[in-house]
């Protein structure tokens, strides 16, 4: 028995009062008579009587006591706990807010607005019932609860809803989290029904959860899933991968245009206009990828089939593009319309990244060997061949060496024999780029350090070593106890550098990255050292370059709500774009940021030399959600467990006919008393 | 006399009785109790061998003639006796109560009045305290009787009485001659049961009557009460209680009274005394007629 009223057992306080009434109350009246000589007797008499006769005399106060024990407990509410499988009307609504929802029926009403509906249906189905219980989880990429276990006394559900009206994302969705959130919901009350309104479809559902599907049959959709360009050694082969669903067969026109293409260069405008049309056939709900590229005479494909998932359109000579500023892809029906199908955010493309930034890298060494060369050229043909465009200039022995013009100055001072050659140092380090100095026999005016000697270390390689405590990137893939050196020049004083690897406690390659100052001294040559030898050499070299110039972005293309990092070569960047009239600046990198409006960016910088760098980029809708017939594998079905809740047996009545008996006994114990 | 208790009507009908005493007593000269002992009246009682020494005048001269052998005639012998009357004049037989002061009163001048009416001398022993007093003196004829009745029916009733004690130094108690009468109320912690034996050892006849009244048999009254008793000194006096009168107290009441009075009249059947308990509220001619001729003290 549980008392969901304790308190009231303070009731029993009156029996202390009772007791003390009984002590008190005696009101004797005075009586004189001729003698208690038999009265003393009697008592005699009473007290020689068996107990229970006692228990007779004090009945009266026993039942007052018994009538008050059960005043006070019924004050504090006696109920009986039974365990109950409390089952109550509720429904929780999960809108799919994604990016999908936003197909269109024929008469242009979108899934999302059919799933509003549906949610407002939802609504008033539950809430009719006298316990119902209503929630609404919007499922976008981060699932909220717009509303939560309301009752039809809540009046605030139309503006809810209105508020959403027009907020279906362009992302995905996360249905599988939606389902999550309703856990507590589902530990309150095992029996809530889980109602799913969204387009995709489930293999499986577990128990308790309702999928009502918006899609309209009619629907389908053609949406460009990817595009991307890469530079072959001819020119750039254009990869589009375009995508059908819907129930019949389909024709579109996938349209390429190049507005500028082949410019001279990114600031000019007179590149030529190629425009590219495949019409492409789909038999039924597929993918296929559509390849503009280039082919000799001998390796011209073959005319691709009805149902092959790949097509390649051969370009002709004069539709070669070795540079572009921009590609704008478009599917577009026979009459040339681009909103032709029932999704059309994904019916055009924009390609950016066709023009490499151009880095001037110039060498001058006073004895060039091979590897620096080579060190860089890896990097222009290989790692950053779609990136960066390097221009490596290299200056022979004895030329003059350039200390403007350039993106990046190597500088390299050598010994032949013990002899040191002329250093090719310049006495002030060039002020419109990034330096390397390797070997530097002198220090610049502006280097901002100190060279002492050189020491030689004999024949035998030394190894240098680093801070292990330190991890910078510039050591990445770089494995200082690899490199062994027989000579170095000692520098004893250094301003703002970083050391990274060290020789018996003396600086040998020490870095500088302050704002317009990027300065990289390796003061060992590579002719008196085994690093060339290593792997460890191309890598350094790369960190460098990643270090000095780092790319704004790494993609031209990003999904809605992709993390994008922002890298900047000044001291800001601003992106300005769709949702982004006032721009967005940075000043801290690298920079993390998400784009949420679907179309096209643009990243301005002005670098710490003042060159101003533009970037575009095309933010696009994930890929999934073209696929308007998605159909998901199943959901994970929600922990739930069997609520038993408390149920409350009221003892009160059985306490009640329990207190007027006893009154009842009361009543007659005092009749008799007074008779 | 107190009240319309002995009026001459009564006393009219008392002269139809007489006291009935043991015939063993020996009494005084000249009354009217018939003895078992021969004596000089005229009613003839039995014959005797003459023996040396007899009175010659005394032969019956016809049995003589019969039987040549000289017997004597004896006569009955009526004596005198001594009626000692214990007149018990504590708090507790009507301080309070007029009536049964009165009652007890009426009942011992009763006794006495009969005591007179058959010649006996009457002793009236008013109980206080550890003595009894005779402010009357030994009472012989109506007319000292009548005189010492309108005395005793202003005696007061007040504080308490130990009969033992009151009997026992009683000067006046003689040996075999007579009847003692205890009217009492008996309620009291006092050993009376002493002066019986003390009165058996003096051969006397004893009468104990015990003079209650209607609420003193069957209270009337309930509930919480502080009795006071007519013979405590103060209200703090061990002798007043508190009691709740509850109908069980009461029907320990009633059992606790009867088993005292068949005590005492299992006491008395032992000794040979007679014991009476009247009511104040019966009429007296009840008693006298009913409840004392019942025990064989009147006739």
């Amino acid at each position: 028995m549980k008392l969901l009223a304790p308190l009231g057992l303070l009731g029993l306080i009156s029996i202390l009062i009772l007791i003390f009434i009984y002590i008190i109350k005696p009101n004797y009246q005075q009586k004189r008579i001729s003698t208690t000589f038999v009265w003393k007797l009697s008592l005699q008499y009473k007290k020689k009587k068996i107990p229970l006769s006692k228990l007779r005399n004090i009945l009266l106060i026993i039942c007052q006591v018994l009538i008050l024990i059960a005043a006070s407990l019924i004050l504090s509410q006696p109920n009986r706990v039974l365990k109950v499988d409390q089952a109550r009307s509720e429904v929780v609504a999960i809108l799919d807010s994604s990016a999908s929802m936003l197909t269109e029926d024929a008469d242009e009403v979108t899934r999302y607005e059919r799933a509003l509906t549906e949610v407002k249906n939802q609504a008033d189905s539950v809430l009719a019932k006298e316990d119902g219980l209503f929630s609404l989880i919007v499922a976008n990429e981060a699932p909220y609860f717009l509303i939560e276990r309301v009752t039809n006394k809540y009046t605030g559900l139309e503006s809810e809803l209105e508020t959403i009206e027009d907020s279906c994302s362009y992302a995905s969705s996360d249905i599988e989290t939606a389902v999550l959130m309703c856990e507590d919901i589902l530990l309150d009350n095992s029996h809530a029904q889980i109602v799913i309104i969204t387009d995709k479809t489930y293999d499986s559902l577990p128990e308790g959860i309702t999928v009502i599907d918006v899609k309209d049959e009619e629907e389908y959709n053609v949406g460009i899933l990817d595009a991307s360009a890469y530079y072959d050694d001819i020119c750039n082969t254009f990869t589009i991968t375009v995508g059908y669903y819907g129930n019949s067969t389909k024709t579109v026109h996938l349209n390429l245009n190049i507005p500028e293409a082949n410019p001279s260069d990114s600031s000019s405008e007179n590149g030529v206009e190629i425009d590219l049309n495949q019409e492409i056939y789909f038999p039924g709900s597929m993918t296929k990828t559509i390849i503009f590229k280039y082919f000799s005479e001998d390796e011209m494909p073959e005319e691709a089939g009805p149902n092959d998932e790949i097509v390649y359109y051969p370009i002709g000579d004069n539709e070669k593009v070795y540079r572009y500023k921009s590609a704008i892809i478009t599917l577009t029906d026979e009459a040339g319309y681009s909103d032709f199908d029932s999704f059309v955010l994904d019916n055009t493309f924009q390609l950016y990244g066709g023009l490499k930034p151009v880095i001037k890298v110039v060498y001058a060494s006073a004895l060039p060997n091979p590897f620096v060369p080579a060190a860089i050229q890896n990097l222009k043909n290989k790692v950053y061949k779609d990136v960066w465009d390097i221009q490596l200039t290299e200056i022979k022995m004895g030329g003059e060496v350039p200390t403007e013009g350039y993106d990046l100055y190597i500088f390299e001072d050598a010994w032949q024999g013990t002899t040191a050659l002329p250093s090719v140092v310049p006495d002030k380090l060039p002020q419109d780029g990034a330096v390397i100095l390797l070997n530097p026999l002198k220090a610049p005016t502006n280097g901002g350090f100190h060279i002492d000697k050189y020491l030689s270390l004999g024949n035998n390689l030394q190894y240098i070593y680093r801070d292990t405590e330190v991890d910078h990137v510039l050591l990445e893939n770089v494995y200082p106890d690899d490199i062994g050196i027989t000579r170095y020049n000692r520098i004893d004083s250094y301003d703002s550098y970083e050391t990274l690897m060290y020789f018996d406690e003396d600086p040998v390659f020490m870095i500088k990255n302050d704002g317009a100052d990027k300065i990289a001294v390796l003061n060992f040559s590579v002719h008196f050292s085994n690093i060339a030898l290593t792997s460890s050499w191309p890598h350094l070299i790369k960190n460098i370059y990643d270090y000095f110039f780092p790319t704004t972005v790494t993609s031209n293309a990003f999904e809605i709500n992709e993390s994008v990092i922002l890298n900047s070569r000044g001291e800001q960047l601003l992106i300005t774009g769709t949702n982004l009239e006032n721009g967005i600046e940075f000043k801290t990198f690298p920079a993390e940021y998400q784009f949420t409006a679907y179309g096209t960016y643009e990243i301005t910088q002005t670098t710490y030399y003042g060159v101003q760098l533009t970037d575009k980029v095309f933010v696009r809708i994930p890929r999934a959600e073209s696929d308007i017939y998605a159909a998901e594998a199943s959901i994970e079905s929600p922990y739930k467990e069997t609520k038993i809740s408390d149920f409350y047996q009221n003892l009160l009545l059985y306490f009640a006919i329990a207190l007027v008996t006893i009154l009842f006994i009361e009543w007659l114990l005092h009749i008799r008393e007074e008779a | 006399m107190k009240g319309s208790l002995l009026n001459d009507q009564f006393f009219s009908r008392l002269e139809t009785l007489s006291l009935e005493l043991r015939s063993n007593l020996t009494g005084y000269f000249g009354g009217k109790h018939l003895v078992n002992r021969y004596g000089q009246t005229v009613e003839f009682a039995d014959f005797r061998e003459y023996q040396l020494g007899d009175d010659i005048r005394r032969i019956d001269w016809n049995l003589y003639s019969r039987f040549e052998k000289y017997f004597l005639k004896l006569f009955t012998d009526e004596r005198q006796m001594q009626v000692q009357i214990f007149l018990d004049c504590s708090a507790s037989m009507g301080e309070d109560n007029e009536e049964k002061s009165s009652y007890a009163v009426a009942t011992a001048a009763a006794l006495g009045f009969l005591a007179v009416h058959n010649m006996d001398k009457v002793t009236f022993n008013i109980m206080k305290g550890e003595k009894s007093d005779n402010p009357f003196g030994t009472i012989v004829g109506k007319t000292a009787f009548f005189r010492a009745i309108s005395t005793l029916e202003n005696v007061k009733f007040e504080g308490d009485a130990d009969i033992n004690a009151c009997v026992t130094s009683c000067p006046d108690t003689s040996t075999n001659n007579g009847l003692t009468v205890i009217v009492s109320d008996f309620f009291t912690e006092s050993n009376w049961k002493k002066a019986v034996d003390y009165l058996c050892y003096k051969n006397r006849q004893v009468l104990l009557v015990q003079v209650l009244t209607r609420d003193e048999i069957d209270p009337s009254y309930d509930g919480r009460v502080n009795l006071i008793d007519s013979e405590s000194v103060d209200v703090s006096d061990t002798k007043n209680m508190k009691i709740r009168i509850t109908r069980s107290m009461q029907k320990a009441y009633e059992e606790a009274l009867n088993d005292y009075l068949q005590d005492i009249k299992t006491f008395c059947n032992k000794r040979g005394a007679d014991f009476v308990t009247v009511c104040s509220d019966t009429a007296i001619e009840k008693v006298l007629f009913g409840e004392l001729l019942k025990v064989g003290i009147m006739s």
